[in-house]
């Protein structure tokens, strides 16, 4: 298992963040953007997918409320519905958890090489000579050139500016995507979410070689112009929650059944309202 | 269970949690892997419980031992958590009345020979950038290389600081002083000859010798040849007024550490790919390059090799000590240590001094191939 995952995973992510701290000038601040933007080009299908899978959701929202509703007390029946909601909508619920699923272990990854190719500790140095391929390239850059900009890559930012940009550039793409909803309980998980996931990431931030936290930085850059591309400023500039759900108690709208989209027909994206 | 609303974002805190966890414990934590010396019949060395430890050489038995202080680091989510001691890279070396050594937080220490005092330390409070490599004591000033690219030089009686020179990249090389010039490595891949007459400066600079690898191994001088390994897997054999090439020989990996001569037989040892069959031990002609002989250990060799007598001895990440014939690299005795053994080895009075990475002190009898004595460096807290 240690060895699928060095040799899939970890090793060309480490060889590759090497080659490209070659090519761009010795300097691995820059090959880390460039790897991240190589890994994002890579995942962007499957970052479409999540973005169209949250879009979808948000569009079967009312019907998922209206459900609740219905089946309150009969949990078993309320998960049937659920499904076949989802089904008939054309949602795949796990959609929305691949694409950061994908990027758990380029994370790992990413970080192992950072702390390893700029030899943190003497032990990280010895332990990178079995990972890198046999090239006389790779191994004339290493250990490699840790500043950039103000930047220790092997140590956190003391200057406290990328905990500010993870976090910052993390509620910001959070927002975009949250889904808007009626229903309090769920307004209140957004609500909670929508604080607590950049608060953590710019705790790691805190802990973590900057390396990784300026490869989180970019990364959620490119994800919230994929974001605004796809689907606008989504949540961002929205100050109102949408309708109720028709045939709630709140509702002024007459309730309507729900059309499923035809089957096989793709969905155009939404061009950001103006 | 459905991936939405709450439970997507359950499933993606914990996800983050098992990031943290995972990222923690992938990486490897500064231990320290500090080797023994050997000083007028008394065995020093650094431990990686943060300590520096005597022992009598005859027996073991101990003399003293000093926690050196620490700095304060950060708070970490580290699997271990964060590292309340000093990790110690570099060996003991000493002008008789000091014991001197650096550490991963950036300390230099001068501690009393003969009761483990603390002397003086450098910088006085605080830290600085890790230090590695073992220091090099000459007409009463003591120099080592810094990972914050500098040389110091410091006066060895009362720790002040008397000249630092920068070369810029980090510095894990041990300076090795003859005939008043000190040569010195580099992680930019260059070995650096300074005449100290002048002192450490631009003008002091006699020449400087690059390599396509970086230099963490320590020079070593003998016959006005100064031969030096790197990481571009390349042995060099330099002239020691001019830096010129002599000859230069191919390894399987990279030259971590210094190799070691006896008459005209150099041997020099390789960090290697544990999965391959490279030959990573070499006994190479000091006059011609030529390999005489090479020799495979299962794992890599971190540490310099050391020579007595007829016989080699090679240290290995394999948990094995090799004792082979210095004139034909024939296996003459295998030891098992239970530990990989990255420290630097040292041969005083018959006897082989060998610190494991978990802390297992060992004098081995180089005839007899016995362990004579045994201790632990690192006793597990009760």
């Amino acid at each position: 298992m240690a060895d699928l995952w060095n040799v899939l995973i970890f090793q060309p992510i480490l060889n590759l963040s090497i080659i490209l701290y070659s090519i761009l000038f010795n300097n691995f601040g820059l090959a880390i953007i460039a790897l991240t933007i190589i890994i994002r080009v890579i995942t962007y299908p499957l970052t479409i997918k999540q973005i169209k899978a949250s879009k979808s959701m948000a569009t079967v929202q009312p019907r998922m409320q209206e459900l609740q509703k219905k089946y309150a007390r009969d949990k078993q029946k309320l998960s049937g519905e659920t499904m076949k909601l989802y089904k008939e909508a054309g949602i795949n619920p796990v959609g929305c958890i691949v694409p950061m699923l994908v990027q758990f272990p380029v994370w790992i990854a990413l970080y192992q090489a950072i702390l390893r190719a700029l030899a943190a500790t003497p032990e990280d140095l010895l332990a990178l000579f079995p990972r890198l391929y046999s090239s006389p390239l790779i191994h004339s850059m290493v250990p490699l050139n840790e500043k950039f900009l103000w930047l220790n890559l092997t140590e956190p930012d003391r200057l406290m500016i990328l905990p500010v940009l993870v976090g910052g550039s993390m509620w910001l793409q959070q927002k975009m995507v949250t889904v808007p909803t009626t229903d309090p309980r769920q307004q209140s998980t957004n609500r909670m979410m929508l604080m607590m996931m950049p608060l953590m990431f710019a705790a790691f931030t805190l802990q973590f070689a900057s390396g990784l936290a300026v490869y989180w930085t970019i990364s959620n850059v490119i994800g919230i112009v994929i974001q605004y591309l796809v689907t606008g400023w989504g949540g961002l500039f929205k100050k109102k929650s949408p309708a109720p759900p028709v045939g709630s108690p709140h509702s002024t709208t007459k309730a309507v059944p729900y059309e499923p989209p035809p089957s096989g027909k793709k969905r155009k994206s939404r061009r950001p309202v103006k | 269970m459905k991936f939405t609303g709450k439970n997507q974002y359950i499933f993606i805190t914990i996800m983050l949690i098992i990031l943290v966890v995972s990222v923690s414990c992938q990486t490897a934590p500064a231990r320290g892997w500090s080797g023994p010396a050997a000083v007028d019949g008394t065995i020093y060395t650094g431990t990686i419980a943060g300590k520096v430890a005597a022992y009598k050489g005859s027996n073991g038995d101990p003399e003293w031992q000093t926690t050196l202080p620490t700095p304060a680091t950060s708070i970490g989510f580290g699997c271990g958590g964060p590292a309340p001691k000093a990790a110690i890279y570099s060996h003991p070396v000493s002008d008789g009345k000091s014991i001197f050594l650096g550490t991963y937080e950036g300390v230099f220490y001068a501690l009393d020979t003969t009761s483990g005092a603390l002397r003086w330390q450098y910088p006085a409070t605080g830290r600085g950038k890790a230090i590695i490599g073992s220091a090099a004591v000459y007409n009463g000033n003591v120099y080592f290389g810094s990972s914050d690219g500098y040389i110091y030089s410091l006066n060895a009686n009362n720790g002040l600081l008397r000249e630092k020179y920068l070369l810029g990249k980090k510095i894990w090389s041990t300076p090795t002083v003859v005939d008043d010039r000190l040569y010195i490595g580099s992680f930019d891949g260059k070995l650096y000859a300074f005449d100290l007459k002048k002192g450490l400066k631009e003008e002091s600079l006699l020449w400087t010798f690059s390599s396509n690898g970086a230099i963490t191994a320590g020079p070593l001088i003998a016959n006005d040849t100064i031969y030096i390994g790197s990481f571009d897997s390349h042995l060099y054999a330099l002239d020691k007024n001019s830096g010129r090439v002599k000859w230069s020989f191919k390894g399987s990996g990279w030259f971590w550490e210094a190799p070691v001569i006896k008459d005209n037989l150099l041997v020099a040892v390789n960090v290697k790919k544990d999965s391959e069959p490279d030959k990573n031990v070499y006994g190479i002609n000091a006059l011609t390059g030529q390999k005489i002989w090479e020799f495979g250990t299962q794992g890599s060799v971190r540490a310099s090799p050391v020579i007595s007598g007829n016989t080699v001895i090679v240290a290995s990440e394999d948990n094995n000590i090799y004792f082979l014939q210095a004139d034909t690299g024939s296996q003459i005795r295998l030891i098992p240590m239970n530990s990989p053994v990255l420290s630097n080895m040292t041969v005083d009075a018959g006897f082989v001094y060998v610190h494991t990475r978990e802390g297992l002190l060992s004098a081995i009898d180089i005839e007899k191939g016995t362990r004579v004595w045994e201790v632990s460096t690192y006793p597990k807290e009760k």
